[in-house]
């Protein structure tokens, strides 16, 4: 597996069904200030064996988009076919044909990992037979063998992430969502996940690389979109929107769509502002509206 | 990772469709192994009934030690009107001799006058030691024969028998008059009978020592009177021993207290893996790969249901089998278990502990299914526990028993069972009833739980803020619930406890003082908690209390509403009050003396503001504005939030006027909704204060206009209760009607109201 600097879109010979699938997808939240426009009218398509960069800043409403396509949240509007399955209709196909890696989930602490594994093929409808053969290649593959029948609660931050790593792949998914994988990782838990991805690539599977490190991304997506306040600002391939917006680095492009009065970093996310050139005093979390208001109590 | 990719298989593995129930039995089997495997699920399964049975024992033994040590308590003997009191103190005075040998002369049952305090029944011996801690548990006393007291006043012998039977006194001794006979054999010598408490053994050894003392003062007596005129053969008088039923049944607090503990430990058992399970894999976040993965939430729901289930029917046995061990280990079984425990009683007992496990694991997946992490989970699970308490305290009560009503109660009807089992006097059809009841709450709870669990608004919720800082907004005016909820877990309570205080606070004589207070307080807790509430939360006040514009014609409505809803309320009044129950219940005559003065006392103006002016702006803003509008948001039916809120706007009002009791409660729910239809078809708060006030100010009038009013023959003090004459309420139906009518016209569509 090697890690390649910028990642070639992936050309098709035939012609490219998206396996991925999302047409005007919006989702509102009623909050404890009104309701609020999480996701805004996002149409994307992501083929087979392509990486896509779903890129933004925190609470740009990529993990929503990325839970609305698995089905763990309800759209309020739009349309998601994975695999050819409308996650409306039909969500437990959905789910049998996509796997979700995220940075916050966990593992049983009082199992060992291959009862883990052995409970997600359960899950999945994977017979126990082929199970246990899936479950071999998979300890081969990440690493496993010497702790396969310890409970995950003694292990290392190392060894949970590639058991995690390697129960998402239980199924053998053609469609995997990776959700921010890299946060709170060192440098060798990211080299894993860039190996782990780029692996996924070249199995011909479709990744969506949801991450607000712009770096990483450009160093690994085939595609990126741009979201901003809930909408797809900019979307294409890195030379595409290298010729689009004139700028080389897409933490350019990203400032770029940013307004500069923009509320980017909420007063209540804690995660460093990694492209911020400025501080202009907009930490506030209302925004402008809620100020004026604010001033006329 | 190991760079052999070469053999990954190709996508969509050929998959078997396990059946559903196999796959829910491997669900299940993995949430039971994750909860054995954690230490803290078995401290409780195991550890606690090992300690805290065996501890309870000791501290029950301690405590009867401290009962018994001292002085044996007196008996009090309640004495025939016939008796001349001097005779009778004669015949009580002590003997020089012991009870013990004294005894054998006893009448009809020499077993237990000469083994004092032994049990009656044809148990093996028991040790006298631990026999006095037994009997001390019940009743309080000692072997030692009880040191007899004569209670001066005498009475007829009815009601010497009257007071036996109820416990109020322990013997009571009556004299049937002899006959003098025509024939020497027939004649009746007068006999003295001495009355115990059926069941009661400190009243029957009491009687055996009074009926000891009694004889041989006869008997010494009657010799002496035949040694002075040696005349005369048959005995001249009789001593016999009565029993009385005792009113209500003996029971120990203990046979009470033990299925309570049960419960409660059944309760405890299930609670950890119950937050382990919901709170815990959401914490951890492995909530959302089993969320991810291709299971129906509620086979998801249903595993962890039966893993906590089964926890808590482990912890049931093992705290049953603990208990058992120990009681038979102290010796308090032969007391908790008067009647007899066959093995059959216990598995009643235990089947009792699976329906209620069933149901309270349920309930706690419900609850613990909101939380995002294992603290806010017991967070959450506190106030259930503390509700749970409740009903098991009332069910510690003597003599409550089990009945059809009470068999519908959940957890009151599980303890009253238990409690009733264990003294052998359960009836099966109400032990049938309350185990399907139960399996019905089990199975609403699961209906309940399986909505909750995973549901994405609630599994994503924690996320809402993040996400609100940078989407975009579109409104700031709704009321959320969990706000609406705050705000009552706040105001509802110190309302309750700052209207106690109201009588220290200010001097209960001051009745212009105690008006003005209770205005501010109204201010204070529907007004200004609110407004903090809102503030804090960034929504604006206008919208939240729903201080909308509205038509012209819906204040005539509202004042024809108020001027004739009242009647409706009083007639409901009349019926409540109709309610003796209620009102023994709830009665409290001093604070409505109080209350009589402080609207006697007081200029009418002043009582206008403060009990019309002042609530009908409160509490509309609180009632019909933040709480409605925060019900409103998360309701499906639009007569969801009018009646909650009108519950909860009667039942604050109950609890702050208990001299008005719960005979109240229908009249106020009823002026709460029609409050909250004015509220919803005018489509603001302002007409509801225009009505709430014209109601009060016209009621505490009406209390000033009541001597010319029963002039004209209305007469409204509730002690008479007469209803309202006909023509009266067909006035107010008709104005009401009308008003109701005027409210809805002209309306026009409020873009801010989320209500219509």
């Amino acid at each position: 597996m090697s890690i390649s600097g910028a990642a070639q879109p992936s050309t098709p010979s035939a012609p490219p069904v998206a396996v991925v699938d999302v047409r005007h997808l919006v989702k509102t939240f009623p909050s404890a200030s009104g309701t609020v426009l999480a996701v805004n009218n996002v149409s994307l398509q992501v083929f087979p064996g392509e990486v896509y960069g779903l890129l933004g800043a925190n609470g740009a409403g990529k993990t929503t988009t990325l839970r609305m396509m698995l089905g763990l949240q309800q759209p309020t509007s739009g349309i998601v076919q994975m695999a050819g399955f409308n996650v409306a209709t039909d969500p437990l196909e959905v789910k049998r044909h996509v796997s979700l890696v995220s940075a916050s989930s966990g593992l049983y602490q009082w199992l060992t990992p291959r009862e883990m594994m052995l409970y997600f093929a359960d899950l999945y409808d994977i017979p126990e037979d082929e199970a246990q053969s899936r479950i071999e290649m998979l300890a081969d593959l990440f690493d496993l063998r010497h702790f396969m029948d310890r409970r995950c609660a003694g292990m290392s931050t190392g060894q949970q992430q590639r058991v995690n790593l390697a129960r998402s792949l239980m199924h053998d998914p053609p469609i995997v969502l990776m959700d921010e994988p890299t946060r709170g990782l060192d440098i060798v838990g990211s080299r894993r996940i860039f190996e782990y991805t780029s692996h996924l690539r070249d199995l011909g599977k479709a990744v969506i690389f949801c991450t607000h490190r712009l770096d990483e991304a450009q160093r690994l997506c085939c595609r990126f979109g741009l979201m901003f306040q809930g909408q797809l600002r900019l979307e294409g391939t890195l030379k595409e929107l290298q010729k689009k917006t004139g700028r080389e680095h897409l933490t350019d492009m990203f400032l770029d769509i940013v307004p500069r009065d923009a509320d980017l970093y909420s007063a209540n996310t804690n995660t460093a502002a990694p492209y911020s050139q400025q501080d202009s005093g907009l930490q506030q979390e209302q925004g402008p509206a809620a100020r004026k208001w604010g001033a006329d109590r | 990772m190991s760079r052999s990719d070469s053999h990954m298989q190709p996508p969509a593995l050929a998959r078997g469709r396990t059946s559903r129930l196999k796959r829910l039995v491997r669900l299940a089997r993995k949430e039971i192994r994750e909860s054995l495997r954690d230490r803290r699920t078995l401290m409780t399964l195991v550890m606690m009934p090992l300690i805290v049975y065996p501890l309870l024992g000791l501290l029950v033994q301690r405590f009867a030690v401290a009962r018994i040590n001292p002085k044996s308590p007196e008996a009090i003997v309640l004495i025939d009107e016939r008796i001349p009191p001097n005779e009778a103190a004669m015949m009580l005075r002590e003997l020089p001799m012991s009870v013990g040998n004294a005894g054998l002369r006893s009448s009809e049952d020499p077993e237990l006058a000469a083994r004092p305090g032994a049990d009656t029944g044809a148990k093996p011996p028991v040790p006298e030691q631990l026999k006095n801690l037994t009997q001390g548990l019940i009743q309080g006393a000692a072997t030692a024969p009880p040191r007899i007291r004569i209670e001066p006043q005498q009475f007829a012998a009815d009601s010497v028998q009257i007071a036996v039977r109820s416990g109020a006194v322990d013997v009571g001794i009556l004299l049937v008059p002899g006959s003098s006979a025509t024939s020497p054999g027939t004649m009746q010598p007068e006999t003295y009978r001495i009355v115990c408490r059926e069941g009661d053994s400190f009243s029957e050894r009491a009687a055996a020592e009074v009926e000891v003392r009694v004889r041989e003062n006869r008997d010494s007596f009657v010799r002496s009177l035949m040694e002075r005129t040696q005349f005369g053969s048959a005995p001249m008088f009789l001593v016999r021993r009565l029993s009385l039923a005792a009113e209500g049944p003996q029971e120990s607090p203990l046979s009470a207290f033990v299925p309570l503990m049960l419960v409660l430990m059944t309760m405890t058992g299930a609670v950890y893996p119950a937050i382990d399970l919901t709170a815990g894999e959401r914490e951890r976040g492995t909530l959302e790969m089993l969320m991810a993965a291709p299971v129906a939430r509620s086979d998801l729901l249903i595993g962890k249901f039966v893993a906590v289930f089964l926890v808590a029917v482990l912890t049931a046995i093992i705290n049953l089998i603990a208990m058992v061990l120990t009681l038979t280990a102290t010796g308090f079984d032969r007391i908790l278990f008067s009647n007899g425990a066959g093995p059959l009683m216990f598995v009643q007992v235990l089947l009792l502990l699976v329906v209620f496990a069933s149901f309270f694991s349920a309930v706690l997946l419900s609850v613990t299914s909101f939380a995002r992490s294992f603290r806010e989970a017991q967070a959450w699970l506190i106030p259930l526990m503390l509700i749970s308490l409740a009903p098991g305290i009332l069910s510690l009560m003597p003599g409550v028993r089990l009945t059809p009503a009470l068999s519908l109660v959940p957890l009151v009807n599980i303890v009253l069972l238990g409690k009733e089992l264990f003294q052998g006097i359960a009836s099966p059809a109400l032990f049938v009833l309350t185990l399907i009841v139960t399996a019905g709450y089990s199975f609403g709870a699961l209906l309940v739980a399986s909505r909750i669990f995973g549901n994405d608004t609630i599994l994503y919720s924690s996320d809402l803020r993040s996400e609100t800082g940078n989407g975009r907004r579109v409104k700031a005016t709704q009321v959320p619930m969990g706000l609406v909820l705050k705000c009552l877990a706040v105001v509802l309570p110190a309302l309750v406890v700052l209207s106690g205080l109201r009588g220290r606070l200010v001097s209960p004589d001051n009745t212009q003082g105690q008006l003005l207070l209770s205005a501010g307080l109204l201010v204070l807790l529907f007004a200004i908690v609110p407004m903090v509430f809102l503030r804090q939360a960034n929504i604006r006040l206008k919208a939240a209390w729903s201080l909308n514009s509205f038509a012209w014609t819906s204040i005539p409505g509202a004042v024809l509403l108020g001027l004739f809803t009242w009647t409706v309320a009083y007639e409901l009044l009349i019926l409540g009050n109709g309610l003796q129950m209620w009102q023994d219940l709830m009665e409290n005559p001093a604070l409505k003396k109080m209350l009589d003065r402080l609207l006697s006392d007081t200029p009418l103006m002043l009582q206008i503001l403060c009990l019309a002016l002042v609530p009908a702006v409160c509490e509309e803003l609180f009632f019909r504005g933040v709480f409605f509008n925060g019900l409103t948001r998360g309701a499906s039916r639009w007569w969801w939030p009018l009646l909650i809120s009108s519950g909860v706007f009667a039942a604050a009002h109950v609890v702050t006027d208990a001299s008005m009791s719960l005979a109240r409660l229908p009249g106020t729910f009823l002026l709460g909704t029609v409050l909250g239809l004015v509220r919803i078809r005018t489509g603001s708060v302002v007409p509801g204060m225009v009505m709430h006030f014209t109601n009060n100010a016209l009621l505490l009038s009406l209390t000033s206009l009541a001597p010319i009013l029963s002039r004209l023959g209305l007469d409204l003090s509730l002690e008479n209760q007469v209803h309202l004459p006909i023509s009266l309420l067909m006035i107010a139906s008709i104005g009401a009607g009308l008003g109701l009518y005027l409210t809805g016209t002209g309306m026009r569509r409020n873009p801010e109201d989320t209500t219509r």
